[in-house]
């Protein structure tokens, strides 16, 4: 197996995973950077890991929730420092290409809950099998596939509703 | 929408479409990682301020313990020594030799005199 090859494959995965994790790209950026970084780190020292995807995930997962918490914790100082809401919001690149679908899929996506959506976004968004995702989430399998499930209805539901 | 072969769920395609990251993005990540070279992990900052601190706090009770006095005899040694040999007293303190302090003719029988005592003292005794 080959690093840089694993490297590319799995940099998108990790990007969907952690955009819909922390509902902001340049944070998703990040958090990506940092979990490819360690695989990368771990790889040239010890050699690849067991699942060199649970290894990035797991480390990605951790991050993002890190970057999450960090964007809560400063929310109210850039709201001061801009005189307004601190979320990003839509970029004019964003806006330009008309991301509003991504945006309804982050809203939603944030109001599941946080065992539901990391088990859906590390099914979906990072196209991780349910052995992979029982592991980085440290749950058994029919526990990820029952997540997944009431994950999905869930956000059928709320996107229905934000359709309508 | 399939993805390997298997046909996605339409919340699932729409998910992962809607999460769809540039491509620029993508490199950019691949680059950084495959460049970066992660920065050893520093000891953790509070615990060489603990360990600084138990080193001082172990200096400080050492000097202490030692006491105000450092530098003089040890506890043990003796500070001053005070004999008779015979009728003459004589004086002796570490470090200065022996010195006699006086001579007493004999008042008393010399049988109802001891033939030698000898006060020895100590750091922090009285006699």
């Amino acid at each position: 197996m080959e690093m840089e090859a694993t490297v590319r494959e799995l940099a998108p995965r990790l990007l969907r995973f952690c955009l819909g994790r922390v509902g902001a790209e340049d944070l998703a950026e990040e958090a990506s950077q940092e979990a490819l970084s360690a695989l990368v780190d771990r790889w040239r020292r010890h050699g690849p890991p067991d699942s060199p995807e649970a290894f990035a995930f797991a480390v990605a997962r951790r991050r993002a929730g890190r970057v999450a918490f960090r964007r809560r914790l400063t929310a109210p100082l850039g709201m001061l420092r801009n005189g307004h809401d601190a979320d990003p919001g839509p970029s004019p690149e964003v806006r330009a290409v008309s991301r509003d679908r991504l945006h309804r899929t982050l809203a939603a996506i944030r109001r599941l809950s946080g065992s539901e959506r990391d088990a859906l976004l590390l099914v979906v968004a990072g196209e991780l099998s349910t052995a992979e995702t029982a592991r980085v989430l440290g749950i058994s399998r029919s526990a990820v596939k029952m997540r997944v499930q009431r994950a999905r209805a869930h956000l059928v539901r709320m996107l229905e509703e934000g359709r309508s | 929408m399939t993805r390997n072969g298997r046909r996605i769920p339409d919340p699932d395609a729409r998910l992962w479409q809607s999460l769809e990251p540039e491509p620029g993005t993508v490199e950019r990540v691949v680059l950084g990682a495959l460049a970066a070279r992660r920065p050893r992990r520093a000891p953790h900052a509070g615990w060489v301020a603990a360990a600084l601190a138990l080193v001082l706090a172990v200096g400080a009770l050492a000097l202490w313990q030692q006491g105000p006095g450092a530098g003089g005899p040890a506890p043990n040694q003796p500070r001053i020594s005070i004999a008779n040999v015979g009728d003459v007293v004589v004086v002796r303190r570490p470090g200065q030799g022996a010195r006699l302090l006086r001579s007493v003719p004999p008042v008393e029988p010399r049988e109802a005199r001891p033939g030698r005592i000898q006060i020895i003292l100590r750091k922090g005794e009285s006699p």
